[in-house]
């Protein structure tokens, strides 16, 4: 069998396990590092830049087992019992596990999108309450709310300057808003449904909607263009999960797809999972796609080809919309549940590396620290709370 | 009536009906006893003055109520007298109703009292003011908010006692009782208080006896309706509700602190409380009662209550009170309803039996056997296992001769053996296998999913044997080996199972893994928006795709969309200046040769060395300025108009004429340094003689001797030439035969050049005339940006002319090509003769325009403009005859473009301009025109003097900045080559008009003056002229053609007009 791209990735990917200082769990394997190498110098120019990375990584580190094994390859030689990773154990250090402060109790409503700031100083909420609320995560103070939503808020996507921020939700308007003064600065309608998803691209220059009605719509933050730029409307349901990331426009709809729009490239790449997407993610290298659904499963897809790299499961989800993400290092898998824990998962292995009780109710949002290894969660229970690696006061 | 009619006269006579006492009488007012008397008298009915029988209804005394229909008595009604109150005033006593009220009101009052005892009288009465007390004071406390406040108030009540107690509290007090007790036997103290209380007052001695608990009496009644429990049939009509409530008023006690007093009353007086009325419902007093007993509950009050009324009944013994007690609860631990008591004696219990015991094998659900035997049940009933073929066999019938059904039956038995060992774990027929230790089977799955499985992720990455064998099983399932599965060392049958069913549900999540990929992924292309991909910052991937979807927004950096709006734009001013043009051809006269100015040999020199170029755009924007720049000289400009209106409307169509011209020049002169063929597409109809545009280099141009050559193929009457023939057939002149319109043939934009060439021709002719200066004697050059130089036929001077046009050939230009090349073989002469004028005009023209051109302003043009387009008008005959003139005009025109140095030929000019305007006056009389030519020319000569008239002065001011430019402006030739490239058309179609000078002026003048008036001011007030003035400008001058197509009388008028309008024109100026 021919080396499948796929392995470039899950080198890469093992390299950042390697970088995130993690147990090393895998063995070398002989043919492994080879075929890593096949995989690199296989002439998918897509992966050239990871291809780097692979090759740095090598030098460094043994040769990591590929995530796939082809069957044409020899039998990995045995190797001692890889421990099973389970709940009981002490989480990994770099996994924030641990309470760090509860921003907001269970008293208030229930809260649907929680966001890091850029640097992570901050933290945005939205929720059935209609305003968003800027949050200083260390202390819990609410610096500031900001109202203007008529009805629920139920994303929120901050400006990469962080000077602005987006919110969508129930009233078929994307707000864009100015942080320091709380006022909105556009408010871009068209929309014919409630808006269930923003997004910035990197340069915060356009901002992608996605909405119940089934079309993206691409708005113009620079100019004073009151119309889209672009309607995008290719999703044959509503479109739950938008993210950019560089000049990639991924989607997802309840349609059970995955669409990446390549802007640079002109095409759009579907990927059929079968099931109701809820929420996507790029993993830091943009290689690969996380997509929940709503079969209580994530899977991470290759963005290359389309193959899933792996599934997640073990966590309650299919009825609501509960957002999932990577950590920093990508090593992780995170995601909310309907039982009210955060399921964390080993990204290669797949298996639940934590589960930390965290809101009595479903968890709705989470998102990790753009620079620590932090993150947020906010729940249906109207509970947002931050968790870090290390129990408070330790 | 005859006395001797017998009567007979039974009953009481009728008295004598007063004559008309009621007709008559009506105003009188009644006088009740008269009446009366009347009335009683006939029937002892009440009428009133109108003798209607009053009726007062049934009930209230018919027809007799009142006094007879009054208030008063026999006597009258009389009002009490007035009392004074001063000396009596205690016997003043106030009116009451009674007072007011006849004996019947008071009937009716008397019968609405009723007679009650006092609130005094009767135990109830102070018992329930007792309770009004207590509540009283209770609400009193609730709105002082202090117990001081309601002692305050109510303390006076508390201490004074009524002095008249009921006789029931009377005799209760004999018996002890005290107000605020119970009624009954003294209690213990276990029996007063309730547990709760117990604990607290431990010290009081067991044998101390309390009063029992004052409580109101609960009063039982029984439900006499046939409403549901706790409907109010009166909740929504109180008013009906009056009398029951009062009932109930009357009968129940009213509590003072609710919840108790509720607690005490019967269920149905809930309903009655006026203080509940938001629990008026059925629901509310459903709570209520629950509540209710609840209270009694607690308060247990109503439970002594039933004791004590128990005990005196004496039914239950007093010993027994617990067990009484007892009774008065349900087996619920309720008390039982208000109504209802609990039956003394029980009824016996329902026999109850035991459950049957379930048999220690029973399963509560049924499973089938998973052998797949059939279960006992179906055993027992051996038919089910019979097929019909076995009853068949069974009962001897013998079988039917009939294809077996199954395929299973063609097989041996042996064969079937061995396919129940196949199939066993799929048809699960052979049970007792899977109990066999040692027996193991392989789980198969689908190929393809064995396949996906092994392209997917491989598990057991722990444990590298197990990964091995799944690997086989895959592989054996997908049909790529043939081995077969062999059993584990140390693993049992179980273990094998176990692991193989494991392998199974594995590939089949691999599998599922493994589903994704090429089969789920699909790409179609992706158009983003030009301005989406500008803010990702990446280039257009499909730059070849130009559909936008209806939905999107419109591109607005879109190139294309940004051209085809300046289409737009640019066309329709296109199409207003066509339309300006095409009105005024019609009367675009051409011009003959009046203008006969040469260039001036030094100009032409100097121009000479200017670059030949052939630009086909709007000239750039400083040479406008250049151009515009003074705006006090005010001589008409025909360049600029030229220029201007090339730069604004399509220049291409006009270089035909130039191009012919050149071809003559160089075929006359043959010192043409640099011949520059252009316009071959154009000229191909034209073959007799090519015409080729010709670039001379100025050097050569002075230098050439004039070298007059009749008739040369090239100055063949350009336009309408046929037209100008037939005329000039007919009037057996050529000069007479000018009054041909040429318009209609003329394309768009020889129309539009007419015209302004004809203003233009117009104001050089009156410069040239009124002037009378500038007879440039040798060579006509027209300098263009092209620099045509177009030599002149008519070469009664030598003159060489450059062109300046465009290169363009338009198709106007073509057929104006063809007509030159008839009109040239007809009329050889003819169009010599006329060349002649023609060139002798042109260089008048030529020399005029030089002036306007040179000291070209804005408004200068406009005037020449205007002056041009009625000239055109004017002189459409003349047109006919000037087909040879257009080209010389042209060249005029162009070369007044150019040169500067208009050496001045005057004096033939001025006799040509004479003679030409008498030629070309064909519809009038030749007299006439020159008559009128003289006119204009005195009027010239007038101008020249006064320079108030306007026409003249502004000839004035073209001549000076003639000059003046000419000596300041050698070099302009080349701006105004460019200028005049674009417009050479025009120019010639001007040259055309020129050709008529003197008549023309006059009534230039008149025109000009007439109508430009405003033009004028408006172009001087406006000097950076935009297109759309100019445009509008056309317009007007288009209109002021038609306006002087009037006939030459008209004319006069007109110039009576314009006379008079003069000194205005002249403030101007």
């Amino acid at each position: 069998m021919p080396p499948r791209p796929t392995m470039s990735i899950a080198a890469t990917l093992a390299a950042h396990r390697k970088k995130t200082s993690i147990i090393n769990k895998y063995q070398p394997i002989g043919q492994a590092g080879a075929a890593t190498g096949g995989g690199g110098s296989a002439g998918n120019t897509t992966y050239s830049s990871s291809g780097t990375t692979i090759s740095s990584g090598q030098t460094v580190a043994p040769p990591k087992r590929p995530l796939y094994t082809s069957s044409s390859q020899a039998p990995p030689t045995p190797a001692a019992k890889k421990p099973k990773p389970s709940t009981t154990t002490a989480p990994p250090e770099s996994l924030p596990v641990y309470l760090d402060q509860v921003v907001s109790d269970a008293t208030g409503s229930q809260v649907n999108a929680c966001q890091y700031n850029t640097t992570g100083e901050y933290i945005l909420t939205g929720g059935v309450d209609r305003t968003v609320r800027l949050w200083n995560p260390d202390t819990g103070f609410c610096i500031k709310t900001y109202e203007a939503h008529g009805w629920e808020v139920l994303d929120l996507a901050v400006s990469p300057e962080n000077g602005k921020f987006a919110s969508c939700g129930g009233d078929r308007t994307v707000f864009l808003w100015d942080v320091m003064s709380g006022m909105t600065i556009r408010r871009f309608t068209g929309h014919t449904q409630r808006i269930n998803t923003v997004d910035f691209n990197e340069e915060g220059t356009v901002l992608a909607s996605g909405s119940y009605d089934t079309t993206i719509r691409l708005w113009d933050c620079r100019s004073q263009l009151r119309a889209p730029i672009q309607i995008l409307e290719e999703p044959k349901d509503s479109i739950t999960s938008i993210k950019i990331k560089g000049s990639d426009l991924l989607a997802g709809s309840v349609d059970g797809s995955i669409r990446i729009y390549d802007i640079r490239m002109g095409t759009i790449i579907t990927d059929q999972i079968f099931e109701p997407v809820t929420s996507v993610s790029f993993s830091k290298d943009g290689n690969c796609v996380l997509a929940s659904s709503l079969d209580d499963t994530l899977r991470l897809m290759d963005r290359a080809n389309g193959t899933m790299l792996n599934a997640y499961k073990g966590h309650t989800n299919n009825k609501y919309k509960i957002r999932s993400c990577l950590s920093n290092s990508d090593a992780y898998v995170l995601s909310g549940s309907e039982d009210g824990n955060i399921y964390i998962w080993d990204l290669l292995e797949g298996e639940v590396v934590h589960k930390v009780t965290a809101h009595s109710k479903i968890v709705s949002a989470i998102d990790y620290h753009p620079k620590q290894d932090r993150m947020c969660s906010a729940s249906v229970d109207g509970s947002i709370k931050t968790w870090s690696t290390r129990p408070v006061g330790s | 009536m005859a006395a001797n009619d017998i009567l007979v006269v039974v009953g009481t006579p009728l008295p004598q009906p007063k004559k008309s006492s009621l007709a008559a009488d009506s105003s009188r007012r009644p006088h009740p006893t008269r009446d009366l008397e009347a009335s009683t008298a006939l029937h002892g009915l009440v009428k009133d003055e109108h003798g209607r029988r009053r009726f007062h209804g049934a009930f209230t005394g018919g027809f007799s109520a009142g006094y007879y229909n009054t208030v008063g008595s026999s006597e009258g009604w009389t009002p009490s007298e007035f009392v004074s109150s001063r000396n009596n005033r205690s016997n003043i006593k106030s009116s009451r109703p009674e007072d007011f009220m006849d004996e019947e009101d008071k009937q009716m009052l008397s019968d609405a009292t009723r007679i009650t005892a006092t609130d005094d009288f009767g135990a109830s009465g102070s018992a329930q003011r007792d309770l009004e007390r207590k509540r009283a004071t209770a609400m009193n406390m609730q709105a002082s908010g202090s117990v001081l406040g309601a002692l305050s108030d109510n303390m006076i009540d508390d201490l004074i006692v009524p002095t008249s107690e009921s006789i029931g509290a009377r005799l209760l007090k004999r018996m002890g009782w005290k107000p605020g007790q119970g009624i009954g036997p003294r209690v213990s103290r276990q029996q007063r208080y309730s547990k709760a209380n117990l604990s607290s007052d431990d010290n009081v001695p067991a044998n101390v006896t309390f009063a029992p608990v004052d409580s109101a009496i609960i009063v039982f009644t029984n439900k006499s309706n046939h409403f549901g429990l706790g409907f109010n049939p009166h909740k929504d009509a109180p008013e009906f509700g009056v009398s029951a409530h009062a009932q109930s008023e009357s009968r129940y006690l009213s509590g003072a602190d609710s919840g108790v007093t509720r607690s005490k009353l019967g269920f149905g007086l809930l309903n009655d409380s006026e203080d509940d009325e938001d629990d008026d419902n059925v629901f509310g007093s459903g709570s209520n009662y629950r509540h209710q007993v609840r209270m009694e509950k607690d308060m247990d009050s109503a439970v002594s209550l039933n004791k004590r009324r128990k005990s005196s009944h004496g039914s239950i013994p007093s010993s027994n009170s617990k067990s009484a007690s007892a009774l008065m609860y349900c087996s619920d631990g309720r008390p039982p309803l208000t109504g209802f008591l609990l039956v003394a004696v029980k009824t016996q219990d329902p026999k109850w039996y035991t459950a049957p015991i379930v048999p220690s094998n029973f399963t509560p659900r049924h499973t089938f056997s998973s052998n797949g035997k059939t279960t006992s049940s179906t055993k027992q009933h051996g038919w089910s296992k019979l097929t019909a073929d076995d009853r068949a066999l069974v009962l001897g019938e013998t079988p039917i001769d009939a294809p077996r059904r199954s395929v299973f039956e063609y097989i041996s038995s042996e064969n079937k053996n061995r396919l129940d060992g196949a199939l066993g774990f799929v048809l699960d027929v052979e049970g007792e296998k899977h109990l066999r230790k040692d027996h193991w089977e392989v789980p198969t799955i689908e190929k393809s999913a064995a396949e996906a499985a092994l392209q997917g992720f491989i598990p057991f990455s722990d444990d590298v044997s197990k990964q091995q064998r799944y690997k086989q099983y895959l592989n054996i399932q997908a049909g790529q080996s043939a081995e077969k599965i062999e059993m584990v060392q140390g693993f049992s049958g179980e273990d094998m199972n176990k692991e193989l069913n494991e392998f199974k549900s594995q590939a089949a999540k691999a599998a599922e893994m493994g589903m994704f990929g090429p089969l789920t992924r699909s790409m179609a292309d992706f158009y983003p928006n030009k301005l989406l991909c500008k803010r990702f910052n990446v280039a257009d991937p499909h730059p070849e795709h130009k559909d936008v979807g209806p939905d999107t927004a419109k591109d607005l950096l879109d190139k294309a969309t940004m051209d085809s709006m300046l289409m737009e734009r640019s066309s329709a001013r296109f199409s207003l200046s066509r339309e300006t043009l095409v009105s005024t051809e019609n009367e675009a006269s051409s011009i003959t040769g009046l203008l006969d100015d040469g260039t001036m040999p030094e100009m032409e020199q100097e121009q000479a060395g200017s670059p030949i170029q052939v630009p086909q755009e709007r000239p750039p924007m400083d040479i406008f300025k250049a151009i515009f720049d003074d705006s006090d000289s005010g001589s008409d400009s025909d360049v600029d108009m030229d220029a201007d209106a090339s730069a604004i409307t399509m220049a291409p169509s006009q270089l035909i004429n130039p191009t012919s011209e050149a071809i003559a020049k160089e075929q006359d002169k043959g010192d043409v340094a640099v011949v520059t063929q252009m316009m071959e597409n154009g000229l191909e109809g034209a073959s007799a003689i090519p015409f080729r545009p010709i670039f001379t280099k100025r050097t050569n141009r002075p230098t050439r001797s004039p070298s007059p050559r009749a008739g040369s193929p090239n100055q063949a009457p350009k336009i309408d030439l046929r037209r100008l023939d037939d005329r000039a057939r007919d009037e057996g002149s050529e000069a007479e035969s000018d009054d041909a319109h040429i318009g209609p043939r003329l394309d768009l934009s020889e129309h539009r050049t007419t015209t302004k060439s004809a203003g233009r021709a117009l104001s050089r002719k009156t410069s040239s005339t009124g002037a009378d200066t500038h007879h440039h004697p040798s060579t006509d050059q027209e300098i263009g940006p092209g620099c045509f130089t177009l030599s002149s036929r008519s070469h009664n001077r030598d003159s060489s002319e450059e062109f300046i046009g465009p290169p363009v050939a338009p198709t106007g230009a073509m057929e104006y090509t063809f007509s030159t090349v008839e009109e040239s073989g007809r009329s050889g002469q003819r169009r010599k003769e006329a060349e002649d004028r023609d060139h002798k005009a042109r260089r008048e023209s030529r020399s005029s325009k030089r002036h306007e051109s040179l000291g070209s302003r804005k408004d200068e043009s406009e005037h020449s403009r205007s002056r041009r387009s009625r000239s055109e008008r004017s002189s459409g005959s003349h047109r006919r005859s000037l087909s040879v003139e257009y080209t010389a005009s042209k060249s005029r025109r162009h070369t007044e473009v150019e040169s500067n140095h208009s050496a001045a030929s005057a004096d033939s000019d001025e006799h040509e301009h004479l003679a030409e305007a008498r030629r070309s006056d064909g519809s009038l009389s030749a007299w006439k025109s020159s008559k009128r030519a003289r006119a204009a020319d005195d009027r010239v000569g007038d101008r020249q003097d006064a320079e108030s008239r306007s026409d003249r002065a502004r000839k004035d001011r073209t001549s000076t900045r003639r000059h003046k430019d000419r000596r300041s402006r050698p070099n302009d030739r080349d701006g105004e080559l460019d200028r005049g490239r674009s417009s050479s058309n025009r120019r010639h179609k001007h040259s055309r008009t020129e050709g008529e000078p003197s008549r023309r002026d006059g009534r230039d003048r008149d025109r000009t003056q007439g109508h430009s008036r405003d033009r004028h001011a408006k172009a001087r007030e406006d000097e950076d002229d935009s297109d759309g003035v100019w445009v509008e400008k056309e317009v007007a001058g288009a209109w002021a053609e038609k306006e002087s197509e009037a006939p030459d009388s008209a004319d006069f008028a007109q110039a009576a007009v314009s006379s008079r309008s003069r000194p205005r024109a002249a403030a101007f100026f």
